[in-house]
């Protein structure tokens, strides 16, 4: 084509998402400062059935939310599977709460202490499952649902693995963070199973642009103010939507084709 | 069951989110960690500071008396009542 520059992608990959399972507060509330939000009360949290009282006790909200999504998209799977989880935030509930406790000078929660690392969610699951399979936790900024699919691809291409299970949870900022919010605050958590093989589920084409892609693409733009994984879940769950999902700027073009 | 006794037991309760358990299903004499309750290491520092807070007494997390006073509620209260 003369005179036509063509954006040349800087990544570029194919993977199959097997099954899908999401959890999201719908229910818009103001929080202290004013801001609004969709946030779950304790009542609406997942009751997490499956587990043990014991293990249940120590979970929180974010905790809750990740590990709802985990056991359900796993629940038909006879073999344990390597993960990826990711959040862009981790737990800041308890984060915010421990910095509260130790800038007044007060003790902090052991119990929140020993699971205040961004890899709790993906130790507790793995122990609650006995898989012993290997587990990596991503957080990449607004891009990190994208990077972390990036990384559950990296695995199915390197590894000996068939399948990679990814699950990324995100809350609504806690009170001293929420000025700095530059998307819709959704409690939310997003569970995938991806695989290798090109004939199972929906096969999604992914393609990076460091410098934004040059396409006019006519995506969605309501989809552009949620954070990524709930943008990816509304575009992915909605079958009428067959034009691709661009994301971060037009950084990200995603599109996707049928199986079944 | 004295106060002192039913206050340790919901403090224990409400401090380590034991759902399902009541104030009646915690035994005087049980073992509280490992096998009666089934607490572990990481409650027993939870359940110190709990304790350190509500009844305003010091505990040393390193000595073998403090084990001991942890081992049930009996000796929990009798160790509060002494150390207040």
């Amino acid at each position: 084509m003369l005179g036509v520059r063509k954006a040349v992608s800087d990544m570029d990959f194919c993977i199959n998402i097997k099954k899908i399972v999401t959890i999201e507060a719908v229910n818009p509330v103001i929080n202290l400062d004013g801001h609004q939000e969709k946030s779950f009360n304790k009542a609406e949290l997942p009751k997490l059935d499956d587990l043990k009282p014991m293990q249940r006790r120590r979970l929180s909200p974010f905790a809750k939310l990740a590990m709802h999504c985990a056991l359900e998209v796993t629940k038909n799977e006879n073999q344990s599977l390597v993960s990826v989880f990711s959040s862009r935030h981790g737990d800041l509930h308890k984060t915010s709460t421990m910095l509260h406790d130790l800038a007044l000078g007060e003790d902090i929660s052991p119990t929140a202490f020993s699971l205040s690392v961004h890899n709790a969610v993906a130790g507790l699951f793995t122990i609650f499952t006995q898989n012993t399979q290997a587990s990596t936790t991503v957080s990449a900024g607004k891009d990190t649902f994208m990077m972390a699919l990036v990384e559950a691809y990296i695995r199915l291409k390197t590894g000996k693995h068939e399948q990679v299970l990814l699950v990324h949870s995100d809350q609504s900022l806690p009170s001293p963070y929420s000025q700095y919010a530059d998307e819709l605050q959704v409690d939310h958590a997003v569970a995938l199973i991806l695989t290798k093989d090109s004939n199972v589920g929906q096969r999604l084409s992914v393609k990076k642009y460091n410098n934004g892609s040059t396409a006019t693409s006519t995506s969605d733009t309501s989809l552009s103010e949620l954070p990524q994984a709930l943008s990816f879940h509304r575009w992915f769950s909605d079958i009428k939507k067959t034009q691709e999902l661009t994301m971060l700027d037009k950084q990200w073009k995603i599109n996707r084709s049928n199986i079944e | 069951m004295s106060d002192l006794k039913a206050k340790i037991k919901a403090l224990i309760i409400e401090t380590l989110d034991l759902e399902d358990v009541s104030i009646e299903d915690i035994q005087d004499d049980e073992a509280l960690f490992v096998d009666g309750l089934g607490l572990d290491s990481i409650d027993a520092l939870e359940l110190g500071l709990a304790i350190k807070k509500t009844f305003n007494i010091k505990i040393d997390a390193n000595s073998e008396e403090t084990k001991k006073h942890f081992s049930s509620i009996n000796s929990l209260s009798e160790f509060i009542e002494t150390n207040q």
